[in-house]
């Protein structure tokens, strides 16, 4: 498991821009992190390097598997961490977010790509440190029961949204869009 | 059942443009059920072509079937000999084994869907998406390769709103019903019980099935 780093992300769901990623993120508050999503043209891991030589706290990727086969996956990840992330959400990815059109691709689900990072980690692909955390949502029955199978799969957190109220409190990352 | 529509028949007619003499072949399978290669549409293509010289309709019981196909055929050897174009209202595996009984020259009159499940007469449901790695003793009888758009094998995903779908707002999320289904059972153990991602390279195009001789 990786060390907890924050328990607040600051979400920017769409890059269109580095400058306005290197804007929202100056203003992120101490000991806040920041999580870059992929629905932009831009991808986070492009973008990777420049924030890092401005922004000091905690930096993260939010892994859709919207549009991407398991051998992106694994590739996303891995660059990911080699880019100087810190961690990644997974998620399955809104489904019409885009044109809509498009083959959907879906080849794995969050609980597939949670075993496709650890396994990466069990065999050093990326470092031990390397955060792991799902997205979920509040609520009960089987939302409660698939987070807690997250967890107990070896994820380290589960990411919801800022307005959610969680069981499982510290093992959360509370998730805030940029405003 | 195999789920068809009508192509446009301005298109239908565009692929058939420099045929003379036609045949219009139906399907009194599922493209009848479908009512769009059954007798009367059969009969409506007929009429759509009477530019043309419609040399024989045939309504075949599996076109799908080649030994079917090539037994019907047989009834009308001298039409099929002189015939430009066939006509076919069928699904596109039809069609094509028309194709290859015939040699004949075959344009394709409807759109393939996908398997259905008939409820009654113009309600038809997709339930099976042939991944090959059927999960469906784990899930309550509900496929949610097939039901969840995103055909989530570990569900829910975190696009669920309460109890619905991020993409069909007006439908359960699949794995809520299953849970449910699960709860009433006393079989919730299998809830998260993992789904591997389905091994694709057993469903890579073209599919077959060919029986070992004893």
């Amino acid at each position: 498991m990786g060390a907890p780093l924050t328990a607040r992300l600051v979400y920017i769901a769409s890059i269109e821009s580095i400058e306005f990623v290197a804007a929202s993120c100056a203003k992120v508050p101490a000991g806040t992190g920041i999580l870059l999503g992929e629905y932009g043209r831009i991808n986070p891991l492009a973008i990777a390097g420049d924030i890092r030589k401005s922004f000091t706290g905690p930096m993260f990727i939010e892994i859709i598997s919207k549009n991407k086969n398991r051998d992106l996956v694994d590739s996303t990840v891995v660059s990911s961490s080699a880019c100087g992330f810190d961690g990644a959400v997974f998620a399955s990815g809104l489904f019409n977010a885009g044109a809509g059109i498009a083959k959907p691709v879906y080849d794995l689900d969050p609980a597939q790509m949670l075993k496709l990072a650890l396994a990466l980690k069990g065999n050093g692909k990326i470092p031990a440190s390397f955060i792991i955390a799902i997205r979920s949502v509040t609520g009960e029955g089987p939302v409660a029961r698939r987070a807690r199978f997250y967890l107990d799969e070896g994820a380290d957190y589960i990411a919801l949204e800022t307005d959610a109220s969680t069981p499982f409190e510290r093992q959360t990352l509370l998730i805030e869009p940029v405003a | 059942m195999i789920v068809t529509h009508k192509k446009d028949p301005g298109i239908v007619k565009k692929y058939a443009s420099d045929a003379r003499k036609i045949i219009i072949v139906g399907c009194s399978e599922c493209a009848a059920v479908c009512r769009t290669g059954g007798s009367e549409q059969v009969k409506e293509m007929a009429e759509l072509f009477s530019d043309r010289e419609v040399l024989a309709t045939i309504s075949i019981e599996s076109p799908c079937d080649k030994r079917i196909s090539a037994r019907d055929f047989r009834r009308i050897a001298e039409e099929l000999s002189g015939a430009d174009a066939l006509i076919a209202l069928t699904c596109g595996t039809g069609a094509q084994a028309i194709a290859e009984v015939t040699g004949k020259r075959v344009v394709a009159a409807l759109d393939t869907d996908f398997a259905g499940m008939v409820e009654r007469l113009g309600r038809f449901y997709e339930r099976c998406s042939h991944c090959g790695e059927c999960i469906l003793n784990e899930t309550a009888m509900l496929c949610p390769v097939t039901l969840c758009p995103k055909g989530v094998r570990n569900g829910p995903c975190e696009g669920i709103k309460g109890t619905r779908c991020e993409v069909y707002e007006d439908r359960d999320c699949v794995w809520h019903t299953i849970y449910r289904r699960l709860e009433d059972r006393g079989e919730l153990d299998r809830f998260t019980a993992y789904h591997e991602p389905v091994d694709w390279s057993k469903c890579h195009s073209p599919r077959e099935v060919i029986w070992e001789r004893p």
